[in-house]
């Protein structure tokens, strides 16, 4: 195998084995782009079902965070608040996070892939609602499109960021071999429209870069 | 014929918008190690640096529009472009953005008291590689009465459209090359089957 051939292999394979990511990155920008078209289909405001469950979860023992906390302390909060509702099990499969939303209450959000989860934990009375989101598929893509980080704790949290990692490399490898594919290529047209294309695609980004 | 139109649509599509590609790749992998970006930063926004400080000539009427003046305060420092109109506070005084995807700015336009004039105070953003980045990655368009900014939308939608035409156009050019069918379902269905399980795991 030569290298024009392993270059060819590898921008197909890739292709191959990331394009449910591409597709999903691709359909999903749709959304943040064109924000009127969920709120229309939707409305503006997610839509909250609340569990038959409604955690009295008071512990004196309990430490809450001040206004202000930073988020490190508002995650060991919201692990707390999860185990007291017997959902102990979301802190290592989704995304969670603490936010004072008032002087006595905090809101534990958790995102996970199908749905979301919210748990309205007042300060005051320690007790919790849990609400479940209803599905949207605005958000189902949107939110598949901002997962990433390595702030979340779990194996899997990981392994989905390096994910995205490798997502990332691969459309930069894309360009690479792509751009590799089309110097080969023998036809000459191809080569000179080529170039009309790459110049007025760097020009055009360097114009915005500068202007925009 | 149609696997030659299919092919150049691809190429053309791909040489045009490699920019594009090459920066959203980049810029997600920035997003992706943000904890990185916040020790050699530090958290929050990046700060602001004065520019200059102008007498604003005239003033307000009341009952003024936001909207109306941002565009007059930016137009009085030669900066007119994409930038969003909050309320005034109580005491007259206006702060806004104006979006710069290298360097925003933040306007502050105080009004007239008693013999002083109003004034206006342009400060711009440090540049922040993550800040940067992340706007970048974000900016999209049709909601300036810029004829720019719609172009970048449109672009971004083009985009869009074309991610959908290399997948699916890919797919036709694999399936088309029998040599490779074999070890191209591999990847297909492992890349599939590892999109599928994240999905319900996470």
């Amino acid at each position: 195998m030569n290298f024009p051939h392993f270059n060819r292999r590898l921008h197909l394979y890739l292709s191959l084995g990331l394009l449910p990511w591409v597709l999903m990155y691709g359909i999903s920008s749709y959304f943040f782009a064109h924000p009127e078209l969920g709120r229309a289909w939707y409305g503006e405001r997610m839509r909250w079902t609340q569990r038959a469950f409604i955690a009295g979860v008071p512990n004196p023992e309990r430490h809450i965070p001040a206004a202000g906390a930073p988020p490190e302390e508002m995650r060991e909060f919201a692990k707390g608040v999860l185990a007291s509702a017997g959902l102990r099990d979301l802190a290592d499969s989704a995304s969670f996070g603490a936010y004072r939303t008032g002087p006595k209450q905090i809101n534990v959000y958790v995102y996970r892939f199908l749905g979301s989860t919210q748990i309205r934990f007042n300060t005051d009375t320690q007790n919790a609602v849990v609400e479940e989101s209803t599905f949207r598929w605005d958000h189902f893509f949107t939110g598949m499109h901002s997962r990433g980080g390595f702030e979340q704790d779990g194996f899997w949290q990981y392994a989905w960021a390096v994910v995205v990692d490798v997502a990332s490399l691969g459309f930069l490898l894309w360009v690479a071999t792509g751009l590799y594919m089309w110097w080969t290529l023998g036809a000459r047209t191809a080569r000179a429209w080529g170039w009309v294309a790459l110049l007025g695609g760097v020009i055009s980004f360097v114009v915005f870069l500068m202007k925009l | 014929m149609f696997s030659k139109v299919l092919r150049r649509t691809h190429m053309y599509l791909a040489l045009f918008l490699a920019p594009w590609v090459a920066m959203y790749a980049v810029s997600t992998m920035v997003m992706n190690h943000r904890g990185l970006f916040v020790g050699m930063y530090g958290r929050g926004p990046a700060p602001f640096e004065k520019i200059r400080e102008v007498t604003y000539p005239g003033e307000f009427a009341d009952g003024t529009s936001s909207e109306a003046m941002t565009e007059a305060i930016l137009r009085n420092v030669g900066l007119e472009g994409a930038h969003n109109s909050p309320m005034p506070r109580p005491d007259g005084t206006l702060v806004f953005q104006r979006q710069d995807i290298l360097r925003p700015y933040r306007i502050t336009y105080t009004p007239p008291a008693g013999t002083e004039a109003g004034k206006v105070l342009v400060e711009r953003a440090r540049f922040q590689w993550n800040s940067f980045m992340g706007t970048i990655h974000r900016r999209r368009g049709y909601q300036q009465p810029y004829a720019l900014d719609d172009a970048w939308g449109f672009i971004v939608d083009l985009f869009i459209v074309a991610t959908v035409v290399w997948a699916l156009s890919g797919l036709w050019m694999w399936w088309e090359m029998k040599v490779t069918r074999k070890w191209g379902a591999v990847s297909l269905g492992a890349g599939a089957a590892l999109f599928a399980f994240f999905l319900v795991r996470l």
